[in-house]
């Protein structure tokens, strides 16, 4: 069985924000407004935390990659009263919008805060609404959405795959953060297959995931910087 | 002119003809059309909105000949209006608004060729009996909402196929 999964080393990211960008344009993530981002409500559905260590002048600033960890027991999945959001055979945490009754339960029980409810109607610039991605539906005010890892590109992959008569090659499926980052500092792949990057990866002594203690054994990795000597 | 260079321009002039009718006449010649069909046959003014697929599908055209995309493609598509022109002289194009009745919603992925290539499944097992439509139809081949989806997942159950949301939705 295949279960996705994604390293993020910390120690290659520079904190460029190309993965924020490629996400959001790839997934018709709205812009969202200042005002919105001052009342904590823009979404962004891979977003950077900013960490700081150390004091002035000898600091060091790292921002860290999040997305939905995509967890192997989602909390967010238990608490949905419509089955709109559950956990695929391939480990992908889906939210199927259609389904989804805006209750925002799920949001709530999410411990890392990566689900997001659309408190506004989505809305891009007029040459922007034009060139919405038509692989991903848009989505409406009062529907909670997240991240996939970018599954329709799984759907495509898959359906070429097969219509070139051959099996599915790692290459053939990358979601649109792996593709973007200029340094390869997310890697991303099947957890299941020891021999995989990403399962090499997350063998690494570097390997920790965040908030670990709670049990919802994330499948998103992040390997740690080392520091500085 | 002397004879040997007549023959040349007939050759050449037969094979750019036979170029020019294996680019357009793909359709005609696998049913030996061109030789049933009479051009004063051929209605010369059509309305692409007046489609009728029994009037064409009896005239022996595959699906395919029309509709390759579905074989090759993720979507269908509709055939081109120059296409109609191989036979027809004129055709009224459709209005920008037209739409076939058969189009899922943006939130599904649906692809053709997994179904008629991989799958192996033929039109008539989704559209029904097409061959008899005297115009295009009026109601989309899947009903829309659950009923359409319930159609969809029913077959995939029987055949085995993924019943996973996230394979459909997106
Ligand atoms: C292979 C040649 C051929 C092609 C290609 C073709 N047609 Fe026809 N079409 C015919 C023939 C022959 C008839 C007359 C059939 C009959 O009356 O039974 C016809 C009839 C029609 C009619 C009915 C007209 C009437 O007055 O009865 C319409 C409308 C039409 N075609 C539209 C189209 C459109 C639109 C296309 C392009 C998608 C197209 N046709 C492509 C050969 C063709
Ligand atoms: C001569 C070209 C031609 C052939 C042959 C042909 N089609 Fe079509 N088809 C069209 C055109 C033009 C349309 C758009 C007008 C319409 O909907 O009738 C269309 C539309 C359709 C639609 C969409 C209808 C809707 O509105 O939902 C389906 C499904 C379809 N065709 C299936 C078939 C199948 C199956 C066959 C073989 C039995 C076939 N076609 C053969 C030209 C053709
Ligand atoms: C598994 C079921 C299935 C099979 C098999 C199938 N279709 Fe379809 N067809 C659909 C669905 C669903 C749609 C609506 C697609 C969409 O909107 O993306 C559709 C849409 C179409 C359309 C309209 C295209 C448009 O632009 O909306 C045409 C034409 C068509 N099909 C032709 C064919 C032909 C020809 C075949 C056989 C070679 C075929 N289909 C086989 C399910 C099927
Ligand atoms: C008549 C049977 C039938 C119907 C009806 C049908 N399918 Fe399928 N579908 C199949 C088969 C068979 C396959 C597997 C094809 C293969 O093995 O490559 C498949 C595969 C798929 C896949 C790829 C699944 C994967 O592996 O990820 C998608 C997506 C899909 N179908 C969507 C749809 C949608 C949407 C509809 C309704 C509009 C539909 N299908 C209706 C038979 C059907
Ligand atoms: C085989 C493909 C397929 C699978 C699997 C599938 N769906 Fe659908 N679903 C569809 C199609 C096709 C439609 C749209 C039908 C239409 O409106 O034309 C749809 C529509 C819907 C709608 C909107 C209905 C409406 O009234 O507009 C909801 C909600 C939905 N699906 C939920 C789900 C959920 C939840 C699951 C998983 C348990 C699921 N679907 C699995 C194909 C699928």
């Amino acid at each position: 069985m295949v279960r996705w999964a994604m390293v993020i080393d910390l120690e290659k990211c520079s904190g460029c924000q190309a993965c924020v960008v490629a996400c959001a344009a790839e997934n018709n993530v709205p812009l969202g407004s200042p005002q919105e981002a001052e009342i904590g409500r823009l979404i962004r559905w891979l977003q950077t935390l900013p960490r700081i260590e150390g004091e002035y002048p000898h600091v060091r600033a790292e921002a860290v990659p999040m997305m939905c960890f995509q967890c192997e027991r989602p909390p967010c999945t238990y608490v949905c009263p419509v089955a709109a959001t559950y956990k695929n055979p391939q480990g992908v945490v889906a939210q199927i919008y259609w389904r989804c009754i805006g209750c925002r339960y799920c949001v709530n029980a999410c411990p890392f805060t990566l689900k997001w409810f659309n408190w506004f109607q989505p809305r891009w610039p007029a040459t922007m609404a034009e060139a919405t991605n038509p692989d991903v539906s848009l989505r409406d005010k009062g529907v909670t959405e997240k991240c996939t890892f970018c599954h329709h590109r799984l759907q495509q992959a898959k359906d070429r795959a097969r219509a070139e008569g051959r099996p599915l090659r790692p290459e053939d499926y990358r979601p649109a953060c792996v593709e973007a980052c200029p340094q390869g500092a997310l890697v991303f792949g099947d957890l299941d297959d020891p021999d995989s990057e990403v399962a090499r990866r997350a063998r690494s002594p570097r390997a920790f995931r965040f908030l670990e203690e709670l049990g919802t054994q994330p499948k998103v990795y992040y390997l740690a910087a080392t520091p500085e000597a | 002119m002397r004879p040997e260079k007549l023959g040349t321009s007939w050759v050449l002039g037969g094979a750019a003809l036979a170029l020019v009718l294996g680019v357009l006449g793909g359709l005609w010649t696998s049913s030996g059309l061109e030789k049933s069909l009479p051009a004063s046959s051929v209605p010369a003014t059509v309305a692409y909105t007046a489609f009728s697929h029994r009037k064409h599908t009896t005239l022996g055209i595959a699906c395919g000949a029309c509709h390759f995309q579905t074989y090759v493609e993720a979507w269908a598509g509709l055939p081109s209006v120059e296409l109609c022109r191989l036979c027809h002289r004129s055709v009224e194009a459709p209005p920008a608004s037209w739409e076939p009745a058969t189009r899922l919603p943006g939130h599904v992925f649906f692809s053709h060729r997994r179904h008629t290539v991989s799958g192996g499944i033929s039109c008539e097992r989704c559209h029904g009996e097409v061959q008899a439509w005297d115009a295009p139809p009026a109601e989309p081949s899947f009903p829309r909402g659950m009923a359409g989806m319930n159609r969809c997942v029913a077959c995939h159950r029987i055949v085995g196929a993924s019943t996973d949301c996230l394979s459909c939705h997106r």
